[in-house]
């Protein structure tokens, strides 16, 4: 990766990748994550995705944007730990594939366009149309959560595991805030977006450097940048008692999400045992849960369990039959313990030492995975490149898996179950 | 050694080339070499999917029909075998091994970034090693009817096989890949044996590897692993005669959403495509759905605009050998309005045609998108068997994008008719 710094807190990082027939530029804005700003971050990428000056309406854009060989123009808004980032991607298929039109430096050009000159009908601020449908977009998104019950149950951990702190913050916002939001809010906290965020900018896959450089410098010229960098909260208290809680809805399969708090994040020195830890128990088919929960007991389908360093958290999740909550939730507790007591092979270790450094090796052969890599080290500042990162796990011992694994502390188990 | 007789398939502008051995089995397998590339992908293709339910055994006369969901069934237990589960050995390699099942096909594949060769081993062992037993398939019924409970509870499947159900009259394409509780719960270790047996040989699949590798020594090598392989054979399989018409044109589902989710589909009789003519229909049966709902159409910018559509709204065309439909799917307040206006618009561009900029642009997006997927060793490996299996090169893609023409276009958008189409929704409970 090769950083290019553009003023104080804008940075550009070019990542290499010519053997790609398509190349990816990402703008990620990133501030402390809090109510109500998170509503405004999560509208503006969806408003400024409508249209721009010189395309403001939404055929004229998307229609330049199949001339640019079908490119595409998304936006997402993620949560990161303590900050939040409100993310625009442009892709398409890298110019020498087309060099008499050279679709993905013009595309770089029109994202410039599209972030730094919006349409705004009378010099003033957004068009009130598409701040008011892109409201009733994100809110009936965010009511949507509901369809997939899994999503959902995940969701509602969360909620309660982190109640008025930051972390449980709704990465998009909530339907009250965003329902006063007005088209010239927006627009002044739009100003205040782009002038007081944290800027990384990724350019992957083959391109013309100097050109985009100057693309980039060009749409930061006249704006003053201030920026805080990035927010690393600790990861908050153990609470003392666990919380359970379960919701009932028309399911055919019980959602069981369990949430469980650990002192270990991303500049812990067990940070690299953690994601060891956190493939033995549950991030492989070799995994205990996968193993146990499933194979040897047949309770479920999906058993896995993720591992956040951002915040020290670690989720199971399993989908299964709703009287066979009690045994499920005892099968997934005795295995943590077993791997807390160290009860668990050399050659589980070395198998998870193996998925976890493959899969950082396989990496290199995805633009996005490889941005999102590079990304997640620059907010946590650990800012390691993969090799560097595959030795130290490489080099994690037993004692630190059981070490790593001791921290894990159970918070709050949610089981969504059917109506009877 | 052996000496396979192999040949090239190339593309300048790609910069591609894909070899093509016939081991001693005969199977083919396919080589796409990837230099640069880190991760390597070998995938063994298996044409047989949901879809076959009836089939005649090997020496017998009369037709055998197994419940609905052996396959996907068959695709769990592959991975067990008298010396252990496959996944327990690409643990030990660090390996990334999955499968999946479709209507028409089975994959078994692994992705790795070292110790390809053992893996290779591995899978292969697999493919040739079928272990069931009544233990082990009573427990996968467990597993498999808890997979089977997680798409219940799933809307955007929901819509989905609700409207197949309503577009296919006999066509299994109408009930779950995997089945239902009650069916899978009719498996035997037999069965899967006899199934294994009728479509798991050498001229029903296909071994596809892509990445930085050798071709020549690579083929060597998976043609001394494929010796258990079970000679080429033709099998008969049986459906029940498919009306051209619906079953019904609408159907719904009630479930607890936040707004109504809709699928409308169109049937398409044209089926029996092979070679370069699947291809062709392929870039036409996309090309068709973009041009008039895709996200620079009118249709799109209108409802959208309006809120009668939101981003959630989709499209994907769907060929096989068996069956094609056209899908058109997303979120709306008012799915009926939704469906009408879809209508009106096929209406109105047979009636009007398509100015030839629109479509060349349309083109030009759909061969962008057929580039893009060489930048993954997985997504190629794929595409491969389906090519195989569908009998053609798939760099032939490319010139086929020159055949095309708009009148080609104008023919097929006229037989998208009303009585050959279905509205499947998911209502909010009140």
């Amino acid at each position: 990766m090769q950083t290019v710094n553009i003023k104080n807190g804008v940075n550009i990082h070019f990542i290499e990748g010519e053997r790609f027939k398509t190349s990816l530029l990402t703008f990620n804005f990133s501030r402390p994550l809090q109510n109500p700003e998170a509503s405004y971050n999560a509208l503006i990428p969806a408003v400024l995705r409508r249209g721009c000056n010189r395309y403001p309406k939404s055929s004229y854009l998307n229609t330049y944007l199949d001339d640019l060989y079908g490119a595409s123009a998304s936006y997402a808004v993620k949560k990161k730990g303590a900050n939040q980032v409100v993310s625009m991607r442009f892709s398409t298929i890298c110019d020498s594939m087309a060099p008499d039109l050279k679709p993905f430096s013009k595309l770089c050009a029109l994202a410039k366009q599209m972030i730094f000159n919006p349409y705004l009908p009378n010099d003033e601020f957004f068009d009130t149309d598409y701040v008011e449908r892109e409201k009733i977009n994100l809110i009936q998104f965010i009511e949507s959560v509901i369809n997939d019950k899994k999503e959902y149950a995940k969701k509602r951990l969360i909620e309660e595991m982190y109640k008025d702190e930051t972390f449980g913050i709704f990465e998009f916002g909530s339907i009250d805030d965003i329902k006063k939001i007005t088209a010239k809010e927006l627009y002044e906290y739009y100003k205040k977006l782009l002038s007081s965020s944290t800027v990384d900018i990724f350019v992957s896959g083959k391109c013309d450097k100097e050109y985009i450089t100057d693309v980039i410098k060009e749409a930061f010229e006249e704006i003053e940048v201030s920026s805080s960098g990035y927010t690393n909260k600790p990861f908050g208290k153990y609470n003392e008692d666990v919380k359970y809680i379960s919701e009932t809805s028309d399911i055919t399969q019980g959602k069981l999400s369990i949430g469980f708090k650990t002192e270990v994040t991303a500049n812990h020195n067990l940070y690299f045992a953690m994601a060891v830890f956190n493939n033995l128990f549950g991030g492989s088919p070799h995994s205990k849960l996968f193993l146990n929960v499933r194979e040897k007991l047949s309770l479920a389908y999906y058993a896995n369990s993720g591992y956040d360093g951002h915040r020290g958290l670690v989720i199971v999740n399993c989908g299964i039959e709703f009287d066979k909550y009690e045994i499920t939730l005892k099968e997934v507790l005795k295995q943590l313990d077993d791997i807390k007591s160290g009860s668990f092979t050399d050659e589980e270790i070395s198998a998870s030492i193996l998925a976890i450094t493959g899969s950082h090796n396989a990496a290199k052969d995805s633009m996005s995975v490889m941005e999102e890599f590079c990304f997640g080290g620059i907010v946590s500042g650990l800012n390691m490149s993969l090799e560097d990162s595959v030795k130290k796990i490489n080099a994690v011992t037993r004692q630190d898996i059981i070490d790593a694994a001791k921290t894990v502390v159970l918070d709050t188990v949610f089981f969504l179950k059917g109506d009877e | 050694m052996s000496n396979m007789d192999y040949l090239i398939l190339e593309n300048k502008l790609l910069n591609e080339e894909t070899y093509i051995f016939k081991s001693d089995c005969g199977m083919s397998i396919y080589i796409t070499p990837k230099p640069g590339f880190y991760k390597k992908c070998a995938m063994f293709g298996v044409k047989y999917g949901s879809l076959k339910n009836r089939f005649k055994k090997e020496g017998e006369k009369e037709f055998t029909e197994i419940p609905d969901g052996v396959a996907h069934f068959l695709e769990h237990k592959l991975f067990e075998s008298e010396t252990g589960d496959a996944f327990a050995k690409y643990a030990k390699t660090g390996a990334n091994a999955n499968a999946f099942t479709s209507f028409t096909n089975t994959a078994y594949y692994f992705t790795c970034t070292d110790k390809f060769e053992e893996n290779l081993k591995i899978l292969t062992d697999l493919m040739q090693t079928p272990y069931f037993t009544p233990q082990n398939v009573q427990k996968e019924q467990g597993i498999i009817g808890q997979e089977i409970n997680m798409y219940l509870d799933h809307p955007g499947w929901r819509v989905y096989f609700n409207l197949l159900d309503g577009m296919y009259h006999t066509l299994p394409v109408k009930r779950d890949i995997a089945g239902s509780v009650e069916s899978i719960s009719k498996i035997t270790s037999q069965m899967l044996y006899d199934c294994y047996d009728t479509f798991y040989n050498a001229s029903n699949m296909v071994l596809s590897i892509c990445g930085d590798v050798d071709p020549f020594e690579t083929a060597n090598y998976a043609n001394s692993l494929l010796t258990d392989i079970k000679p080429a054979k033709q099998v008969e399989v049986s459906y029940d005669e498919e009306p051209e018409n619906v079953l019904k044109q609408k159907v719904s589902q009630k479930l607890s959403v936040s707004m109504p989710l809709f699928n409308i589909g169109f049937k398409d009789n044209l089926n029996g495509f092979n070679s370069d003519t699947f291809i062709f229909k392929e870039i036409l049966g996309n090309a068709c759905l973009e041009i008039m709902f895709g996200r620079s159409s009118d249709f799109y910018n209108k409802h959208y605009e309006s809120g009668l559509i939101n981003d959630s709204f989709d499209l994907e065309y769907t060929l096989e050998a068996e069956f094609s439909h056209t899908l058109i799917s997303g979120e709306s307040e008012n799915p009926k309005k939704v469906y009408e206006e879809v209508l009106k618009t096929i209406e109105e561009t047979a009636k009007n045609g398509i100015p030839e900029r629109i479509f060349k642009r349309q083109l030009n997006i759909l061969k962008a998108d057929f580039i893009k997927e060489f930048n993954n060793v997985e997504t190629t490996a794929r595409n491969m068997i389906d090519a195989h299996f569908h009998s053609y090169n798939i760099y032939n893609t490319l010139k086929m994008f020159d055949v095309i023409t708009v009148s080609d276009a104008i023919k097929y958008i006229r037989s998208m008719k009303k009585e050959n189409s279905v509205l499947s929704t998911i209502m909010p409970k009140e």
